[in-house]
């Protein structure tokens, strides 16, 4: 495996011939825009950003970044970069697991899928090898049956299966794709674009590879420095004594509940009381936890695997009750039984939906059936955990009121005559951070290229004083030039493709270092800089020629207009408005649109 | 009053919730000393080698962090909530 022959073997598979074809990306696009996330918005920028997300037109991409696969930690990473059917942006969503590492293995740097199958297919790579096979028989499956049956038909070793569900299947726009039974593409409706495209699965056979790299030991010690900052104790990603690895994700949630940024009954509220303590990542680990399993080269493990001992769902073994779900389907549904949020998060797991989006059209329809706008019958009443998991099935196969809910909680709520009470931007529903309590969250919502989400920016690293930039949470003052630098960052990490969760050990120096190590260039932090933010300029100028563009990067009014319920925040609102000047400044747009001089000046045009 | 330790912190304390008295004069580090003398497991996650706060454990007061406030020459009061996390974050 090549490390310094990234871009050069890019697979392009038209589903509507069955034909596929191995072509170099182009190398300045690999020296521009590095990989996976970058990468794969400049093969949808080639395509055009004006197709219709669900027609043949939309292109469907699977970018591997110039380090996945390598031994390099935290490298179990791939992209799935498409147009989003629920925003109407381009969006990028990222796995781990293997199934991208098997990827390189098998001699691919990326996939590109256009057009549109007449019949159900899956993709079998092999070898440097791709077929595209009947998937008649296992179309209408869960994911959890599918993965069976392909280990069943060829090995479960070395095997990664990523699949659709029948919510991909039935087209509904939070659609995710999911390997390894649980590992997911979650947000952006990916899922959704490969069911138009009738594609249920990409199956995998790989075994490992080790990296082949001129200078080994220089590559080694590159890798030992950024290894020994993930360990070192003083970071949350110390193996087994770190916050993160210990807990998982849900060790956000006893915090967040504390200083009133844990929207709660659908962001009405900033906090949970007691209820945050029973769906708790401190919970979990002391009541269900039964194993830490791991992505390809990671000493964090911070997916838990548990088992629900009692209840309706009693058996219930599932991986990972993270954060963002625990919140959406938790304390955003004003629910505190942490048994029926796994039941959910695992439905979602089986029939391929972002439980993010999920929890947040749930609370849409519980607020809506609170204040009597719902239809006598099809309501839904805060908590009920029987009637959740009930509609869960009901939205993946679009019947009854599910069909409406199926289509998200931003349309839901326009549905009802009510789009105020949609948690969303752009379409795509947030995450568990309230804005009133965490301020940069907010912007980084607002101005996220794919809609709503926590992950473009993470400012929280800062104001939750996880890394040494510290930000007071309830300060508005600087989170534009903040949000900026984490966007920038992320989207250059994003690209690598390193886990997002290396952030809070590395940082733009041991990122340039591993990347220059591996491929043989000068790079230098200021460089990862500058590719961060080409690439997320890039995104930028694919939505506004979208149609995105001027007046889209907002926030609902209840975090702008409505102030805070609790302790810890009680009184603030997001003061959007100033941020955002801030924001447009440090980034030379003008109202949210990249002027030409600046797409110029980065060597985008 | 009634100090919470919460992920990595609380196997260090043994529990969650912990009551402690304070004079009516008290700050943040009188608190922390406090618990130190109690805990002496937390000392190290406490303070840094120069007796300032440590970067590695964040103190909320009513919810609000005290770096923000006046660090360790915060005033806290009888009845007011004191919440001690590790640094924590995920997504």
């Amino acid at each position: 495996m090549k490390l310094r022959d990234f871009g050069k073997s890019i697979a392009h598979v038209d589903l509507t011939s069955g034909n596929w074809q191995m072509e170099p990306a182009p190398a300045d696009w690999v020296e521009k825009y590095i990989g996976a996330r970058g990468l794969g918005v400049r093969y949808l920028l080639e395509n055009g950003p004006e197709v219709d997300p669900l027609s043949p037109e939309n292109r469907l991409c699977f970018m591997n970044g110039p380090l996945t696969g390598s031994e390099a930690s935290m490298s179990g990473r791939w992209a799935c970069v498409t147009k989003s059917p629920l925003t109407q942006t381009v969006t990028d969503s990222h796995q781990g697991g293997w199934a991208a590492a098997r990827l390189r293995w098998a001699g691919f740097d990326g996939l590109v899928f256009d057009g549109r199958s007449e019949t159900p297919v899956y993709a079998f790579i092999e070898d440097g090898e791709i077929s595209l096979r009947d998937a008649s028989e296992i179309w209408g499956q869960g994911i959890h049956a599918t993965v069976e049956f392909f280990r069943e038909r060829y090995g479960a070793k070395n095997l990664s299966v990523n699949a659709i569900g029948p919510a991909g299947e039935n087209r509904v726009l939070y659609a995710a794709q999911v390997n390894e039974d649980d590992r997911a593409f979650g947000r952006g409706g990916t899922g959704a674009v490969a069911g138009s495209k009738n594609l249920k699965a990409i199956v995998i056979r790989a075994g490992q590879k080790k990296s082949d790299v001129p200078d080994s030991q220089a590559w080694k010690e590159v890798r030992r420095q950024a290894l020994d900052t993930i360990r070192d104790e003083a970071n949350i990603t110390s193996p087994k004594k770190g916050g993160l690895s210990v807990y998982g994700t849900n060790v956000l949630m006893n915090i967040t509940n504390t200083i009133g940024a844990l929207g709660t009954r659908n962001s009405q509220l900033t906090a949970f009381g007691d209820g945050a303590e029973t769906i708790s990542g401190e919970y979990v680990e002391q009541n269900l936890l039964v194993n830490d399993p791991t992505c390809h080269a990671c000493p964090v493990a911070c997916k838990k695997e548990v088992e629900i001992k009692d209840g309706p769902w009693a058996g219930l073994r599932m991986e990972s009750v993270e954060y963002e779900p625990a919140w959406s389907l938790g304390s955003n549904c004003d629910n505190a039984n942490v048994a029926s949020i796994a039941k959910i998060i695992d439905q979602c797991n089986d029939l391929g939906m972002d439980p993010i989006e999920l929890g947040n059209a749930f609370s849409v329809w519980m607020e809506a059936t609170e204040k009597g706008w719902v239809t006598e019958g099809d309501g839904l009443v805060w908590g009920d955990e029987a009637a959740m998991v009930a509609l869960t099935e009901d939205i993946a196969v679009r019947a009854g009121v599910g069909d409406a809910l199926a289509e998200g909680p931003a349309r839901a709520a326009e549905k009802i005559g009510h789009p105020e009470i949609a948690m969303a931007v752009k379409g795509q529903a947030v995450a568990a951070y309230d804005p009133r309590g965490l301020k940069g969250m907010g912007l980084g919502y607002a101005t996220s290229n794919r809609g709503a989400c926590h992950l473009r920016a993470y400012v929280a690293a800062a104001e939750l004083g996880v890394v040494p930039i510290e930000s007071d949470p309830l300060a508005w003052q600087g989170k534009g030039e903040l949000v900026k630098v984490f966007q920038d960052l992320h989207a250059f990490s994003d690209s690598l493709d390193l886990c997002k969760f290396s952030a809070f050990a590395e940082g733009a120096e041991e990122y340039a270092r591993q990347y220059a190590t591996a491929m043989g260039i000068a790079f230098e932090a200021e460089d990862v800089m500058l590719a961060g933010e080409r690439i997320y300029n890039l995104e930028r100028y694919f939505n506004n020629r979208a149609g995105v563009g001027r007046g889209s990067d907002t926030l609902p009014a209840r975090f702008t207009d409505e102030p805070s319920t609790e302790a810890g925040s009680k009184g603030h609102v997001s003061e959007l408005a100033p941020m955002l000047e801030e924001y447009y400044a440090a980034r030379e747009w003008e109202e949210g649109v990249v002027p030409q001089a600046k797409l110029q000046a980065l060597g985008i045009l | 009053m009634e100090v919470c330790f919460y992920a990595t912190l609380e196997p260090l304390v043994g529990q969650r919730r912990v009551e402690l008295s304070l004079p009516p004069d008290a700050t943040i580090r009188d608190l922390v000393e406090k618990l130190a003398e109690g805990w002496p497991g937390l000392r190290e996650h406490l303070f840094e080698e120069n007796g300032a706060l440590s970067r590695r454990v964040n103190i909320f007061l009513g919810g609000r962090n005290v770096r923000w406030l006046r660090g360790l020459d915060t005033p806290v009061g009888e009845g007011e909530s004191v919440d001690i996390f590790p640094p924590v974050a995920g997504g």
